[in-house]
């Protein structure tokens, strides 16, 4: 049976999440950062009044949760109202940041403002090697910051993005988060867009460093059930089928980038062909029902073969449309990760080339 | 998971809030947001951190007309649920 398809202005669904990129700027230049290579420039960036405008619209479309990213959120002066905005109209609000710039003063002010919750990433377990994949001193500041936020009053969430040159070092990693008195604890394997797409020969991990990765989180997630939670994000280059796109393109979340540029979802920016309309000319409600972007991975009618006659096309969706169109060349493509996908041999040349070579990475701008 | 002497409580980073677009409680955290049937949002808002899954059992057997072993069983799924997902506190 395949899904009814999703008639433009009728059956949207509600989206649950919106992802508000408020600035690329960041003090920090992780050669994996996902962030697009053409980042917005300052005097590119959405006002501080369309913001709270998206926000409310939002809100009124069915979003109950806000996360507030980039770049460095905290760059964005106007944050504070942001928050109160969103706690005004119900959202819960999280503050996805590097940690830069985040002192006790900061903290509180955010939470007096209406913040919930706060995510901070880390490189590494330690100044040394964090700094170097940072390309900044910005570790001690970290810790610092993880501790202003616990003592805020805040839910702590870690978020650690693995790659060839620290994925070695995970259970040090995950000693140091037990420290921090986090709730929670992303170890994600570095999904390959933007700059980690360029970068992906420098950052993928071999086999035997993702397979011993893994053992490690596994057991750490065990061990400390009930205390911390541990969450692993797979390198899905080595699985061998792709991951899901998100619950669905364009069913439950949205991202709103720098510029005002509404997506399906933050990595969107990949497919060249795509046209995203923008929350400073548009309605959020529109964008979400009517626009082309939004309608054009909706349901399985658009689905190529091996994906339309796959069981597994409910679940995982034909994978990811981004890695697609950066693999394959052609977002509506089936994910080349796939190993029915007529392109995973693409995937495998990569693969191939982890252990062998070991180029240097570029620094993000 | 809670035991029978535990006196659950929602944890504190978890917000209660009505959505908009139901009507219908939801329960909201760091991670998303959970929706809660009608029966489990009469027993969320029984969790005070001072009445025991008993406690709350006997409180909805007052309000509700229904077979107390029913009700002690949605309780305790319902407890479980929300403990599985790191929701409730000491
Ligand atoms: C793009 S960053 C922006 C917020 C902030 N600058 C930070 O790094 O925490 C958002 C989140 O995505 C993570 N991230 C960045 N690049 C990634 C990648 N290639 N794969 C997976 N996660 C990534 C970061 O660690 C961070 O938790
Ligand atoms: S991943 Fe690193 S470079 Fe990218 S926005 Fe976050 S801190 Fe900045
Ligand atoms: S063929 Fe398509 S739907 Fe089937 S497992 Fe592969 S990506 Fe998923």
């Amino acid at each position: 049976m395949t899904a009814p398809r999703l008639a433009p202005g009728t059956a949207a669904p509600r989206p649950y999440g919106l992802l508000a990129e408020l600035t690329h700027r960041c003090p920090l230049h992780c050669p994996y950062c996902s962030n697009p290579l053409e980042l917005a420039a300052r005097a590119e960036e959405m006002p501080a009044e369309d913001w709270m405008r998206v926000l409310r619209e939002a809100a009124q479309l069915g979003v109950v949760q806000v996360g507030f990213s980039g770049g460095e959120p905290l760059l964005y002066r106007e944050l504070p109202r942001l928050i109160e905005t969103a706690r005004a109209e119900g959202l819960y609000s999280n503050l996805i940041t590097s940690g830069a710039g985040l002192g006790p003063e900061r903290a509180r002010e955010l939470r007096d403002a209406g913040l919930d919750a706060v995510q901070i990433s880390f490189q590494a377990d330690e100044g040394l090697l964090g700094d170097g994949i940072a390309g900044a001193s910005a570790h001690e500041r970290k810790l610092a910051a993880a501790r202003d936020v616990v003592a805020a009053g805040f839910p702590l969430g870690v978020n650690v993005v693995l790659h060839r040159r620290n994925i070695d070092r995970l259970p040090a990693i995950i000693a140091m988060v037990e420290s921090l008195g986090a709730m929670r604890l992303e170890l994600a394997n570095a999904q390959f867009y933007g700059w980690a797409f360029r970068n992906r020969a420098a950052l993928l991990p071999t086999h035997a460093q993702a397979l011993q990765a893994e053992k490690t989180a596994r057991a750490a997630a065990e061990r400390l059930s009930g205390r911390l939670q541990i969450v692993y994000v797979l390198p899905d280059y080595y699985e061998r089928r792709p991951k899901p796109c998100l619950h669905g393109w364009g069913a439950r979340s949205l991202t709103v980038n720098p510029r005002g540029d509404v997506l399906p979802c933050q990595a969107a920016n990949s497919i060249p062909d795509l046209k995203f309309d923008n929350a400073k000319s548009q309605s959020l409600a529109w964008i979400w029902r009517e626009s082309p972007a939004f309608n054009r991975f909706r349901g399985t009618e658009w689905m190529p073969e091996p994906c339309h006659s796959c069981p597994e096309r409910e679940r995982d969706f034909g994978g990811c449309r981004c890695q697609a169109a950066l693999l394959a060349g052609d977002a509506a493509r089936t994910d080349p990760v796939c190993e029915f996908s007529p392109d995973r041999p693409a995937v495998d040349a990569l693969l191939a080339g982890a252990g062998v070579e070991m180029p240097a990475w570029i620094y993000r701008g | 998971m809670p035991t029978p002497d535990s006196q659950p409580r929602l944890a504190p980073h978890v917000r209660r809030q009505l959505d908009r677009v139901t009507g219908g409680a939801m329960l909201l955290h760091p991670e998303g947001a959970v929706e809660l049937s009608e029966t489990a949002d009469a027993i969320v808002q029984l969790c005070d951190g001072m009445r025991t899954a008993d406690g709350i059992v006997a409180a909805l057997a007052a309000q509700y007309e229904v077979e107390p072993a029913v009700l002690r069983a949605d309780v305790e799924s319902c407890l479980d649920a929300l403990a599985a997902r790191g929701l409730l506190g000491t």
